[in-house]
């Protein structure tokens, strides 16, 4: 019933075939992943980094944590893998794993200083050329964008919601959760995703009034 | 009749995630009702908005620093898995073990130096004792077991899981001297010295 469906006019398409085929193939590394196939983990990280750093980096604003928390998601679904069932699918289970780790985060931050924003870890000079992990340079693909007017609007506005309300908005708006998984994820009845929706989306349609009139 | 969808089928339609019978339906509910369908629109057009500002996936800076930071994360647990197994029973050894030895320790040297004292004579056989012993946890049951002729004491603990070989008892059990653990003693040798003079 509450599916996502592929209606051209719904902002957030999600073909169902490629979402399926994509969820199968997910089942598949983690069954090998189970196994003890590092390689199969590996292949699981990479096809999600993107999507749980985009989800961490919207709630947190703040790019070398997201960067440090996402991969304590990825150590910490490692260590819980063999208690993964596929009652859900893996990318849900993450966001769940995210959830809780940005919340653990967030408490313990609450106790530390004002979240300076440390990019030292970005800077290039700082590494080693030598090391055997030494990173190749990518561009961020969104460079662009991450420098548009609106992005930073948004993200002023998502920063003034309490982190309930800017998780459901995010899952929901962003990276295109149905209820019933936004519920899984927050640990929540699907009631309570909609009034959080509902209060979030009217803050936030009330701070971008202007932008969002224009458009 | 009432046919108007209840909040939870109308949240669910106004976010395009119905499908099939009950969106067939929906969409004939709401095909009389034009506010409806301004405001599916309306969540709409703010669902593109967000959708197109902010990122569904980005990738991480650095992507292969990135995997290898969490391939070394894991194989620091690993590491420190292997190494916390035996510690984590030291532990349990710590936490279990210790207190209910100490407490039938105690009750034993509770009541060695109650007789010592009691007794006036510079010999005492050390009588039997019955200390109470007791578990911190339920369905857990310690019984305590002393065998004089062994020279011997057995606490047998049932309902806790089984101890694994590689476990180090040196390391966890204080087993004290009867000096260590009864003050008595002392007092038992001197008279035993002199009795022997």
């Amino acid at each position: 019933m509450n599916k996502p469906c592929s209606d051209p006019s719904n902002p957030l398409p999600i073909p169902q075939d490629a979402a399926a085929e994509e969820s199968d193939e997910d089942l598949r590394l983690v069954s090998l992943a189970q196994q003890g196939d590092m390689s199969a983990y590996d292949e699981l990280v990479i096809r999600h980094r993107g999507k749980i750093y985009a989800m961490i980096r919207n709630m947190i604003k703040n790019e070398a944590d997201a960067w440090d928390l996402s991969q304590d998601v990825f150590i910490k679904a490692w260590q819980a893998l063999p208690r993964f069932e596929a009652r859900s699918r893996f990318s849900t289970w993450l966001y769940r794993i995210s959830h809780n780790v940005v919340y653990d985060w967030v408490r313990k931050r609450k106790v530390d200083s004002a979240g300076e924003l440390n990019d030292e870890i970005f800077d290039r000079e700082k590494i080693d050329s030598s090391a055997r992990t030494a990173p190749a340079f990518v561009e961020p693909p969104d460079d662009a964008l991450s420098n548009s007017e609106l992005r930073v609007k948004i993200e002023a506005a998502l920063a003034k919601l309490s982190e309930d309300h800017r998780e459901a908005v995010i899952l929901k708006d962003v990276q295109g959760l149905s209820y019933k998984e936004i519920a899984d994820v927050m640990e929540c009845s699907i009631g309570t995703v909609m009034s959080r929706l509902f209060y979030a989306r009217q803050k936030l349609q009330t701070l971008l009034k202007d932008e969002y009139e224009s458009r | 009749m009432n046919t108007n969808p209840d909040e939870t089928r109308l949240a669910l339609w106004l976010d395009d995630e119905l499908t099939g019978t009950d969106l067939t339906e929906m969409d004939a509910w709401a095909s009389t009702r034009p506010e409806q369908i301004a405001a599916r629109e309306e969540l709409r057009a703010f669902r593109r908005m967000m959708a197109t500002s902010l990122p569904t996936s980005e990738e991480p800076p650095y992507p292969e620093f990135f995997l290898s930071r969490v391939k070394q994360g894991i194989r620091d647990l690993q590491a420190a898995g292997a190494a916390t197994k035996p510690v984590a029973m030291v532990s349990f050894w710590k936490s279990w073990v210790m207190p209910i030895a100490a407490c039938a320790g105690m009750v034993l040297a509770f009541g060695i130096g109650k007789r010592s004292n009691e007794s006036t004579g510079p010999f005492t056989v050390l009588p039997s004792v019955s200390p109470v012993v007791y578990t911190p946890e339920e369905g857990v049951n310690a019984e305590w077991f002393a065998s004089s002729g062994a020279g011997a004491n057995v606490i047998v603990l049932e309902g806790v899981a089984a101890i694994p070989d590689s476990t180090d008892f040196s390391e966890t059990v204080y087993v004290p001297t009867a000096r260590e653990s009864d003050r008595t003693a002392t007092r038992e040798t001197e008279a035993r010295d002199s009795a022997q003079q």
